[in-house]
């Protein structure tokens, strides 16, 4: 069964779809990101020496840019298993103590994500954050902060679908 | 013993790093060893925007920070930046002891946290790759690096030059090449990172004062004993009071350095030449308050 | 225990990224600091928000937009133009190719990656070994990292709070010792083959017509180098110009790039970013609260009661990180290390930090090509089918003589700074 071919309705299946959905959404938000920041700097540099004046909030701004894609960069490798780690040891297991091997990990990664959730609302949440602003426009940065809770969502549905995803079933991407 | 950290981002070598260093020798004694101080310099422990969300929450127990980035988070702080309204360091250090400036402090409990007492860096003047200054005409579609806040963006938008945003250790070969025209410098940082290597002319314009301010977490302050209270302000105070005596000579000492190997010229009048960019910033600062009564005290404290 | 659960959770395969904030949890847990976690939103938040670090995507893209638009062939083909008269011209071509990739990209793996699928067949027809081919297009890939642009001088200068563009200078004599060796180490080896190596037949096309699009190629080092040390660009600003350059290249003037490659460029760029992004925010959490609580003071400490002397400091820094390069991907290890390593060096033995700099990031760098985990080993060994045992042991001249120019870099310090 492929991701194409999953229609019915059971709690995993579901599961399984929505972490699919998600990441096509998150691929889009990646491309405009990089293309926007691409764009901002190109201005800027343009800005610079053809009209002599830099826009002042163009680097702060990409920096902010940056941060947003790569917490929705790290959201797609995580559906993609695209992290580096040393899988010298695992690769030599046999097939069914590495799936276990497996989902013992994602669920350290789901508990992680899940604290990190709870951390991150807090922090957005804390009156200290009311008075954080990007400095060179003055408008409030909160909102760019939601990031980090949306990411622990996103991140977390990825790794709890890789959790029940059907043994065999791979996502094996080779960009 | 309780151990306290406090953050700053200046470099081990900056008399801020140094004030702080001062506190974490007398602190013990002060207290009679129940309190001591570890301090975490160059922005170990993130950039001050973050050390004042960890004083929020108690994670961090101090810190050294700009007038600048504080000014943020209490408005009336930007009163510091009242270009002209210091005639030197010292000026600025008289003014540290009126009763507005206690008040600007006092704002900056709605940020959670206590604000304890100033110290300075130098005096802001202007360094051009090429020539002095004599009017703001000269700095007219220049691009210059400032410290990229409101109140001094304020000022040099005015003023009529191009802010560019570029970090303190790319000014150098900014300045060598040309991706900058001049930069808003201190003494110290211009010495320090040997811009005159790379710059024609100094102008000391002497246009702003460059505060710092000490501030402790409300909840670790609202922990501590009297005692412990007494003891860490008595630390403080003596500090803060050596670190402003420290810039003081260093000032006159820095202009003597730099004698001889880059021209050197003043804006004598300031106040008049650089009017419209004065006015620019009371327009936008002068009907807050705190401010308002800030530079009418320091006026007069002045005198 | 913090050391162990480190060592145990890599084992296991997870991310390193993930076992880095796991080992700050269980650190935290030990210490009875869990309060700490509050401030890992923020952190992580704070620690790719830099404009400085938008530099990496930003050269991943150009990499893949030189590849998918055909740019890195024709830097070959015009090497090649040239030199068809001369004996051994294909590893020479192969060396000198690399050595202009070098100047346009950041990394060594995609490096590799593409010169393994261009020149070793090339090699191969001309009658040269495959394994032979193979370690010198490996090998040169070293180059990429060292010669500026490298991704990995980026982050080593975001680290470290010194100017990339110093970095990046302080690249480019260290990298050009390294070519040298290579190219007379590749030439002795050659003339030891003497079953190949006569010049292959010159190609169909006349030289001007081959190597035009090879020059017109050149601009983008040219924008890149030339911009950031003339200071028109900082080196970010120079990755985004490139990119254009090099999007208008591939596209309107050669014709190879289309619209519809831009997003396969564009979601390779998001993958790779995301592994290096992830790294650094994780490595920075974990450096944070390792900080917070006083251990790269203790460690600086322990250090500093070894030796007095910096060399000595510095050669036994470049041992370790060897081993650690032998099982981290460099990058990971850079941004794990540097911390706790850096302060001190530069406070308690007076080292410049940009001539240490560039000793770790080359020494890290090796990591590519040591076994038994090195990229840079599998992916070439992977395109061309040589086992890697036996690719461990032809690269393995290489690797030494890049230990011989990091002991250069070691003794003689002008080379990071020579203008
Ligand atoms: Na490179
Ligand atoms: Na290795």
């Amino acid at each position: 069964m492929t991701a194409a071919t999953r229609t019915t309705g059971t709690a995993e299946q579901i599961m399984l779809r929505l972490s699919d959905r998600l990441v096509a959404v998150e691929r889009v938000v990646s491309r405009v990101m990089v293309v926007g920041f691409v764009g901002l700097i190109t201005v800027n540099v343009g800005m610079r020496y053809l009209a002599g004046r830099p826009i002042v909030f163009a680097e702060e701004l990409a920096a902010i840019m940056l941060v947003w894609l790569a917490f929705v960069a790290i959201s797609i490798s995580l559906h993609d298993r695209a992290q580096i780690g040393v899988t010298l040891l695992v690769d030599k297991l046999p097939g069914f103590a590495r799936r276990a091997m497996e989902v013992a990990v994602n669920l350290i990664i789901a508990a992680i994500l899940a604290v990190l959730l709870w951390k991150s609302v807090v922090w957005v949440n804390s009156p200290m954050v009311a008075f954080e602003q990007v400095i060179t426009t003055g408008w409030k940065k909160w909102p760019f902060f939601l990031v980090v809770p949306l990411f622990c969502i996103t991140a977390f549905i990825h790794v709890v679908a890789h959790i029940l995803r059907p043994t065999g079933e791979h996502h094996e991407v080779t960009l | 013993e309780k151990e306290l950290r406090i953050g700053l981002i200046t470099p081990p070598p900056h008399v801020w790093t140094q004030v702080a260093n001062r506190m974490a020798d007398s602190l013990p004694d002060e207290s009679g060893d129940a309190l001591s101080l570890a301090v975490f310099p160059a922005g170990q422990l993130g950039s001050e925007q973050e050390m004042f969300q960890q004083l929020g929450t108690g994670l961090l127990d101090a810190a050294l920070m700009t007038g600048a980035i504080s000014s943020l988070r209490a408005p009336s702080l930007a009163g510091w930046f009242t270009p002209y309204l210091f005639e030197d360091v010292s000026a600025a250090a008289a003014a540290a002891e009126t009763p507005a400036a206690q008040e600007m402090l006092d704002e900056l409990q709605r940020a959670g946290v206590q604000g304890l007492g100033y110290t300075f860096a130098g005096m802001r003047h202007i360094l051009m790759r090429e020539g002095l200054i004599e009017t703001p005409d000269d700095l007219v579609n220049e691009k210059i690096r400032i410290v990229p806040f409101p109140a001094m963006q304020t000022w040099w938008q005015a003023v009529g030059a191009v802010p560019t945003p570029v970090n303190l250790g790319d000014v150098y070969s900014g300045l060598q090449s040309g991706l900058l025209d001049g930069i808003d410098i201190d003494l110290d940082a211009l010495v320090g990172l040997n811009f005159q290597e790379v710059a024609g002319g100094l102008t000391l314009t002497n246009h702003m004062a460059f505060p710092a301010v000490l501030v402790v977490s409300q909840a670790t302050w609202s922990g501590m004993s009297e005692e412990e209270r007494a003891a860490f302000t008595a630390a403080a105070e003596e500090a803060l009071a050596w670190g402003t005596e420290q810039q003081v000579a260093a000032e006159s000492a820095n202009i003597a350095s730099l004698d001889g190997q880059i021209e050197i010229g003043r804006v004598e009048n300031g106040n008049e030449v650089f009017g419209t960019a004065n006015a620019a910033f009371q327009e936008a600062y002068g009907s807050n308050d705190i401010i308002s009564r800030f530079q009418e005290q320091a006026r007069e404290a002045a005198q | 225990m913090t050391g162990l659960s480190f060592l145990v959770l890599l084992g296991t395969g997870m991310p390193i990224a993930f076992v880095l904030i796991a080992t700050t949890f269980v650190f935290l847990y030990m210490a009875d600091r869990l309060p700490v976690l509050d401030a890992v939103p923020q952190i992580a938040f704070g620690s790719v928000e830099t404009f400085d670090l938008l530099a990496i995507p930003l050269f991943v893209m150009l990499g893949e937009i030189m590849n998918e638009g055909g740019l890195t062939r024709r830097i070959f083909r015009a090497a090649r133009a040239w030199l068809t008269r001369v004996r051994h011209d294909l590893p020479l071509v192969n060396l000198i190719a690399n050595l202009a990739l070098a100047a346009i990209m950041g990394s060594a793996t995609a490096q590799i990656a593409v010169m393994s699928r261009t020149v070793v067949p090339e090699m191969e027809k001309a009658g040269y070994g495959r394994g032979y081919s193979t370690a010198i297009t490996a090998a040169a890939g070293l180059l990429g990292p060292i010669i500026p642009p490298s991704m990995i001088l980026i982050i080593f200068g975001v680290i470290a709070q010194v100017s990339i563009a110093d970095m990046f200078r302080a690249g480019i004599v260290p990298g050009l010792i390294l070519f040298a060796l290579m190219l007379g180490l590749t030439l002795w080896q050659a003339s030891r083959n003497q079953t190949h190596g006569a010049a292959t037949r010159p190609v169909e096309t006349s030289r001007i017509k081959a190597s035009l699009p090879g020059l017109a190629t050149m601009l983008i080092p040219f924008v890149i180098v030339g911009g950031i040390s003339f200071g028109v660009f900082t080196p970010t600003e120079s990755a985004a110009v490139a990119i254009v350059v090099a999007l208008i290249l591939g596209g309107p003037v050669f014709r190879d790039l289309t619209w519809k490659s831009l997003p396969a460029i564009l979601d390779r760029t998001v993958q790779n970013s995301a592994i290096v992004l992830f790294l650094i925010m994780a490595a920075k959490v974990f450096g944070w609260v390792l900080t917070f609580n006083q251990i790269p003071q203790a460690v600086a400490a322990f250090i500093a009661s070894l030796t007095q002397d910096p060399t000595i400091f510095m050669i036994l820094v470049m041992l370790s990180l060897v081993a650690v390069g032998m099982f981290l991907d460099g990058i990971a290890a850079l941004i794990i290390m540097v911390p706790i390593l850096l302060p001190v060096a530069t406070a308690t033995y007076g080292i410049d930090p940009v001539q240490f700099g560039i000793m770790v990031s080359m020494t890290l760098v090796l990591g590519l090509l040591t076994p038994p985990v090195g990229a840079g080993l599998y992916i070439a060994a992977a395109i061309s089918e040589v086992p890697i045992t036996r690719l461990s042991k032809l690269v393995a001249p290489y690797v030494l003589a890049s230990v011989l120019v990091i002991f250069i870099v070691i003794l003689f310090p002008w080379v990071v700074r020579p203008f």
